[in-house]
């Protein structure tokens, strides 16, 4: 059986969120718009147009460093999951944002002259070797196309026909862009600014950003680097010991990470004990800080589900993930590092007597 | 094929049940529970002012961008003498009969000195739109074919407008920045600085006369026409340069109202 892909199979949380986005740029353009037709005006006041790009500007930035955070913010306060859900919108709307203010920047400073827009654009004077010459806005235009092949790409379509990996990686390019975009506003307009406001502004949300996912990695480390001592070696890999399992919560899974390799989620279903790779089939979410509902592991990211004894989902989805073998013995709870194929069924194991 | 976005089957209908208190978990396309509905509310609220507050600041410590205007929907026309020297310049009287130096540009990023070369030295009326600041005045003349009318003035009416030698301020080396005058003079404001250098590219190589300004610490700003040696248009000397800050050293004169800096090519540094 298979399921079609919609252009967006709108749900009323995805419904609300693009609201908020809305409701947020337009709130955002408006501050700027009132405030500077206030700051300036009479024979002081700045053209309409410049005032258009720059709020359009800031606003694709700020956008950019809220995409940025929600991740490593979502780490450490699960209860913001539902601004994670729908990130990728988020994540177009700021390429929209992005490219009104290219457009407008391509029509007015690029337009009107002897020379194609976009060859003005390409091609103007500049010295690489002078921090005052850069060419900042091939640093906002290249920005752009990575938001524009990220945003092209968002779709769980090419999400499936590029294979999970290649696509992560595009959208690792996120980081990139970020670097770019930072650089196309040092070289640009805090150049040509004069209030110190921009450079502290600008450095608070780059230290900000970067404190976020330094914080959330050390995090990660920390469970990754915890000691998982293997007992036992068949020709099947190592046996771990999983030690006192009485702490996973019902439903809930403890993340075991052995020597570097992908993380294991294991998994309490009532008195039984199973495990699958943490990794999620769709983006890679973490399986292991998901939930079993309705007898399915649950992702905590977009809530794709996998059943806990096979590492399928349930029909009519074909989703498969690989499973690790848990055993029972002398009282001790054991997982096996190596995982087996994909969609392979492994017989669940009790809680010990003493563990329950 | 892809994930239940949507629920199917009998996923949505027992999963109310699980929700213990406590152990919220939130799945897109189920009811968002209470605590994350809460947590989600909280965070809104905190970024919609974080937005406003930051939309607010940045956009009131923009940089000023000056007084020039540009009165864009009221046709001018202005007598005189156009004198090539080497962008187009009219010399015109003012109200009170002072001799005032406009410079002459097209519509869009383009000068007029290829249109008015054949007037040189003779007297026209001219319509356009005036950009002016600080006293510094510019007409970008009308495109249409009737813009500029050959004038048939007396000799002597002629004389007072006809350009007069230069007196020479000596050498000097300045401090300050390569602009192109119509965005700066009122046409895009700000029309200056590292954000303009594009624009102010296409301006001069399009044909609008380039001009130095400094500026002094109590904020007032000096304008200068800049040509090379042997009076020839210093455009493709300066584009690289505009919009950057740098120091330039050469001949400073006036030529009536107009003062005019004769760049010495090799001196242009950036600072
Ligand atoms: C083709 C792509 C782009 C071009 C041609 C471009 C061009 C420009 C120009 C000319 C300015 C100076 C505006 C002024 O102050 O007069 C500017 C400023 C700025 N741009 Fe871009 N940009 C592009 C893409 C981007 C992207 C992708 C972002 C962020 C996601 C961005 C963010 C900003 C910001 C924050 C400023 C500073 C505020 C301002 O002065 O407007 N730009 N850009
Ligand atoms: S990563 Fe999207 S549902 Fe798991």
């Amino acid at each position: 059986m298979s399921v079609g892909y919609k252009a967006v199979q709108w749900t009323h949380s995805k419904k609300v969120y693009d609201v908020v986005i809305v409701a947020g740029v337009l709130l955002y353009l408006a501050t700027f718009i009132i405030v500077g037709k206030i700051a300036w005006r009479g024979d002081r006041a700045i053209s309409d147009e410049i005032l258009l790009i720059r709020a359009l500007g800031t606003c694709a930035i700020v956008m950019l460093h809220i995409v940025l955070a929600i991740g490593p913010l979502a780490r450490f306060f699960p209860r913001l999951s539902p601004l994670l859900y729908n990130r990728r919108h988020l994540g177009v709307a700021t390429f929209l944002v992005a490219a009104a203010h290219g457009t407008i920047v391509l029509g007015y400073y690029h337009g009107f002259g002897r020379l194609n827009p976009f060859v003005s654009l390409l091609t103007h004077d500049a010295d690489f070797g002078v921090a005052s010459s850069l060419p900042f806005q091939l640093f906002g235009a290249m920005a752009l196309v990575i938001l524009f092949i990220m945003a092209a790409t968002s779709h769980d379509f090419w999400l499936r026909n590029l294979s999970a990996r290649t696509w992560k990686s595009i959208h690792m390019m996120v980081y990139a862009c970020y670097v770019l975009v930072i650089a196309h506003v040092m070289f640009g307009a805090l150049q040509a600014e004069r209030s110190s406001l921009y450079p502290a502004l600008l450095a608070a949300g780059v230290i900000g950003v970067t404190a976020l996912h330094v914080a959330a990695g050390l995090r990660e480390r920390r469970i990754d680097k915890q000691p998982w001592a293997a007992i036992d070696q068949d020709k099947k890999g190592a046996w771990i010991d999983l030690g006192d399992c009485r702490d996973i919560p019902n439903s809930r899974a403890r993340t075991v990470c052995v020597d570097g390799r992908p993380r294991i989620a294991v998994f309490r279903n009532g008195d039984d004990l199973c495990a699958v790779q943490s990794v999620c089939a769709h983006q890679g979410g973490p399986l292991a800080e998901g939930k079993i509902i309705d007898g399915c592991i649950t992702c905590p990211w977009h809530g794709w589900q996998y059943r806990p004894e096979d590492g399928r989902s349930p029909p009519p989805f074909e989703e498969r993930i690989s499973t690790h073998r848990i055993r029972s013995r002398d009282g001790r709870l054991e997982l096996n590092a190596l995982p087996e194929p994909p969609g392979t069924a492994v017989p669940p194991a009790r809680l010990p007597e003493e563990m329950t | 094929m892809s994930q239940p976005e949507e629920p199917t089957g009998p996923v949505n209908n027992a999963a109310g049940a699980d929700r213990t208190v406590g152990d919220e978990f939130f799945v897109g396309y189920l009811p968002t529970p209470a605590g994350h509905r809460r947590a989600a509310v909280i965070a809104v609220v905190i970024i919609g002012v974080l937005l406003a507050g930051v939309a607010g600041v940045v956009a009131w410590a923009q940089r000023d961008p000056g007084t020039g205007t540009w009165q864009s929907d009221r046709t001018s026309s202005l007598e005189g003498v156009v004198v090539i020297a080497p962008y187009a310049l009219l010399r015109t009287a003012d109200e009170s009969g002072v001799v005032v130096t406009v410079i002459l540009v097209s519509e869009g990023k383009f000068g007029a000195t290829d249109r008015l070369r054949d007037h040189d030295g003779k007297t026209v009326r001219i319509r356009g739109t005036m950009l002016e600041r600080d006293g510094r005045r510019m007409l970008e003349v009308s495109s249409n074919a009737d813009a500029v009318t050959p004038l048939d003035w007396p000799v002597a009416r002629r004389a007072g407008l006809l350009p007069e030698s230069p007196r020479p301020l000596g050498r000097a080396t300045l401090r300050g920045e390569f602009i192109d005058p119509k965005c700066y003079i009122g046409a895009m404001k700000p029309g200056g600085g590292k954000t303009h250098k594009a624009c102010a590219q296409l301006c001069v190589g399009g044909g609008i006369p380039p001009m130095f300004v400094t500026r002094s610490q109590d904020g007032s700003e000096d304008y200068f026409l800049v040509i090379e040696e042997g009076d020839r248009s210093a455009a493709v000397t300066v584009i690289p340069y505009l919009g950057d800050p740098v120091e330039v050293g050469g001949e400073v004169e006036m030529r009536g109202d107009l003062r005019v800096l004769r760049i010495d090519t090799t001196t242009i540094l950036r600072i």
